[in-house]
């Protein structure tokens, strides 16, 4: 009985670095040897890719990069993704960024698909324009809500007027936007668009987010401002099946299934030996 | 080493720097930490100038009127900077009411309809009658849950009469449910972001493949020199 | 000099700043105040920006005299205080001498040191939630044993190993997201959204001065 005790004292009184290097171990082990497991496709990665599906030719979309680089793990397949799945659609698409990481990661993006080239063809200035970064949050947002013009008024490419492009004679103000794609990792994010552009205008919206901020935004989503969301990697793996692209996430989709696993173990461990302990006392 | 190769290099030995901290606190890792919030700092005033630069360009510098506007702005702006000075303290106040001011106005003026009239009515519109058994039965779940935890926040009457008993414990243990499943996705997130920087490592598409070559060296190297120097200690005691 | 001093003159221009916004919203003024309004936001933001070296001032306030006194790790805050330098040099907005967002060393630095080490901060954490999901996750109470159940399906339906062994559990798991999570979710949405009202209408009357302390008071 005496052993049995201090074997469960001991297991949870492990050093924590054995546990950090297991979870190095699971996570790396998938990508040195595959499994491939199927991926489930949920009804968020259904109803995210048929908003973007049903949006008439020539809509107005607005792509927002709220993002914090500290999330890219997480959302840059959503955002490869989704980027992709809107330049094969014969829309307009103005890509702004309320958080200052923003630009970084549509550069990024924007270097991966090359929009200009094909498939996708899209000529900037006409098709497509990247407007830039604006502070301020919640009040950027506003102001862009009345005024893009005077808010953002260079373009972040030629930093060129936006006057002179072609597309922005359609983008005035969020009344002239079809649908707002916002990719979010906290605040300022959908609280603040719902405020902003949903109450007075009433622009549809759909969220590409972290998993965190899922079971907050899901009220939003039952409530009808915001007609999709794509809450995380898993979301993401799902989405890329249903535009036949596979990307960064379905190939994190077996390290995720490991390492989910990991915890439920350890979950589980940790509860056994803690009843036992309390049985022994 | 070409300029290329000595980024992917630089994001290698930065991504495992981080990550050394694991092991323990060492110079890697301090390296990391200092090096992120100096880089980050220069990083938003570079964003922040652009910014300003483009409003003057672009919007401001068209009508005398709005010039004098912007250059109040800027004025106004520096008071901020009086934040630094215990005599002069409350000059910073000014522009602080300013953005605070504007920015409560915003919310205010469209908080109720987004968060809690939109809410209400979603609510409300739930039916139990007409719809098939299971939708009823959620929706008699949701109205329930949104309730009993509303009343349980309310604090300006006493909650000390029986009937609060069972609405308390109620939304207690829904509330738990709910905490759980915000748990479930904090999971999700932490992994996927750490899952991003291990498919970095590994080179794999569209991250840089050199990347896959030089993660083990430069991971071995120092872990070798943090495990050799804790060896150096021990063996100097 | 002294007048400035009160409190009640930034008291007063939140309250006509933030009446600014909400009084054309809701009552039609003409054209001429809507244009006011929102001119006014446009240069809010514009004095908002200016606020961009506060964070930089403090750092070196910080990290200088320790550099200079050679205090504990003075070497990592002459770092941080170089690549602050650096990036802000780079960034600067003056296209004409090749400097600004597109200069190719900003976005070098950007790319390769920013990104990794903005990226991997967060990616830390996910050791942390493992290590306490042995050692902190336990069912003590039945409150904790419904949080760690709850809490245990839905890591299980993220998993795509999870809901390809036992289908079901997408199922649950999406049946627990949409509904208790759900409503949970509202009902607190509701609450803070009455509370984010009694808030702003207490800062606008003068109760709520929280915002205005600090420094030498």
């Amino acid at each position: 009985m005496g052993s049995g005790v201090s074997l469960w004292e001991k297991l949870e009184n492990i050093d924590v670095r054995i546990i950090y290097l297991i979870l190095w171990i699971v996570i790396l082990w998938p990508f040195i040897y595959p499994i491939g497991l199927p991926v489930s496709i949920g009804s968020y990665a259904i109803s995210y890719a048929k908003t973007i599906d049903e949006l008439p030719p020539d809509s107005m979309v607005v792509v927002s990069f709220d993002f914090s680089l500290g999330s890219l793990g997480e959302l840059y397949p959503i955002v490869v993704a989704t980027m992709h799945h809107l330049f094969t659609k014969p829309i307009k698409i103005a890509i702004i960024a309320i958080w200052v990481d923003g630009p970084i990661v549509a550069n990024m993006v924007l270097d991966e698909l090359k929009p200009e080239a094909p498939p996708y063809n899209k000529k900037y200035g006409v098709d497509w324009i990247f407007l830039g970064y604006v502070p301020g949050g919640e009040t950027a947002m506003a102001a862009l809500g009345k005024d893009f013009w005077s808010t953002l008024p260079l373009d972040y490419i030629y930093k060129k007027p936006v006057s002179e492009y072609p597309i922005m004679q359609k983008l005035r103000s969020a009344a002239d936007v079809t649908l707002l794609v916002s990719f979010e990792t906290g605040t300022p994010g959908a609280d603040e668009w719902v405020r902003q552009w949903y109450v007075p205008y009433k622009v549809p919206m759909i969220v590409g987010c972290i998993g965190v901020m899922a079971p907050t935004i899901v009220p939003y989503v039952a409530g009808g401002q915001v007609k999709g969301m794509l809450p995380g990697l898993r979301a993401a793996a799902e989405y890329e099946l249903i535009i036949g692209r596979k990307g960064l996430g379905v190939a994190s989709a077996d390290a995720l299934s490991t390492s989910h696993m990991v915890v439920i173990i350890f979950v589980i461990i940790g509860n056994i030996s803690y009843i036992a302990r309390r049985r022994v006392k | 080493m070409s300029v290329e190769l000595f980024g992917v290099f630089l994001g290698v030995f930065f991504t495992l720097a981080i990550y050394t901290f694991l092991y323990r606190e060492n110079p890697y890792s301090r390296i990391a930490e200092y090096v992120f919030i100096g880089a980050a700092t220069g990083y938003g005033i570079a964003y922040d100038l652009d910014w300003l630069r483009s409003q003057w360009t672009g919007t401001w510098s068209k009508t005398t009127g709005d010039s004098i506007a912007f250059i109040l702005a800027l004025l106004l702006s520096l008071l901020w900077y009086f934040r630094f000075s215990r005599k002069y303290f409350f000059l910073y106040r000014i522009p602080l009411s300013i953005t605070v001011g504007t920015t409560i106005g915003l919310a205010l003026r469209s908080v109720v309809f987004a968060q809690v009239l939109e809410q209400v009515r979603a609510t409300a519109a739930l039916t139990v009658v007409g719809v098939d058994a299971w939708t009823a039965f959620n929706n008699l779940v949701t109205i329930a849950i949104v309730v009993c935890t509303l009343l349980y926040f309310t604090f300006t009457v006493s909650q000390t009469a029986a009937p609060w008993k069972p609405v308390n414990k109620f939304a207690r243990y829904s509330m738990m449910v709910g905490f759980g499943s915000a748990y479930g996705y904090t999971v999700l997130t932490r992994m996927s972001v750490f899952i991003g920087r291990v498919q970095f490592l590994l080179g794999v598409p569209p991250n840089p493949v050199e990347a896959k070559m030089m993660f083990p060296w430069v991971a071995l190297f120092m872990l070798a020199t943090m495990l050799g120097y804790d060896y150096y200690k021990k063996s100097k005691k | 000099m002294s007048w400035l001093k009160r409190v009640e003159i930034p008291i007063a221009i939140t309250i006509i700043c933030a009446l600014i916004q909400i009084i054309p919203y809701f009552v039609n003024l003409g054209v001429d105040v809507e244009n006011f309004q929102s001119k006014f936001v446009s240069w809010s933001l514009v004095v908002g920006t200016g606020a961009l070296l506060v964070g930089a001032i403090s750092l070196l306030l910080i990290h200088v005299p320790r550099v200079t006194h050679r205090r504990q790790y003075w070497e990592y805050s002459l770092l941080l205080m170089i690549f602050m330098f650096i990036m802000a040099l780079l960034g600067l907005p003056i296209s004409e001498i090749g400097l600004g967002l597109r200069n190719y060393w900003f976005t070098f630095l950007y790319n390769n040191v920013l990104t990794p080490l903005s990226a991997s901060m967060y990616g830390i954490i996910a050791f942390y939630i493992t290590s306490a999901a042995y050692r902190a996750f336990k069912a003590r109470s039945l409150e904790a044993g419904l949080l760690l159940l709850a809490g245990s399906i839905l890591v299980f339906r993220n998993a795509p190993l999870g809901t390809f062994l036992i289908p079901a559990s997408a199922d649950i798991g999406d049946w627990i997201f949409n509904i208790p999570n759900m409503a949970v979710n509202r009902a607190i949405m509701i609450g803070g959204g009455l509370g984010a009202m009694i808030l702003g209408i207490r800062t606008l009357i003068g109760y709520e001065r929280g915002y205005l302390r600090g420094g030498g008071e």
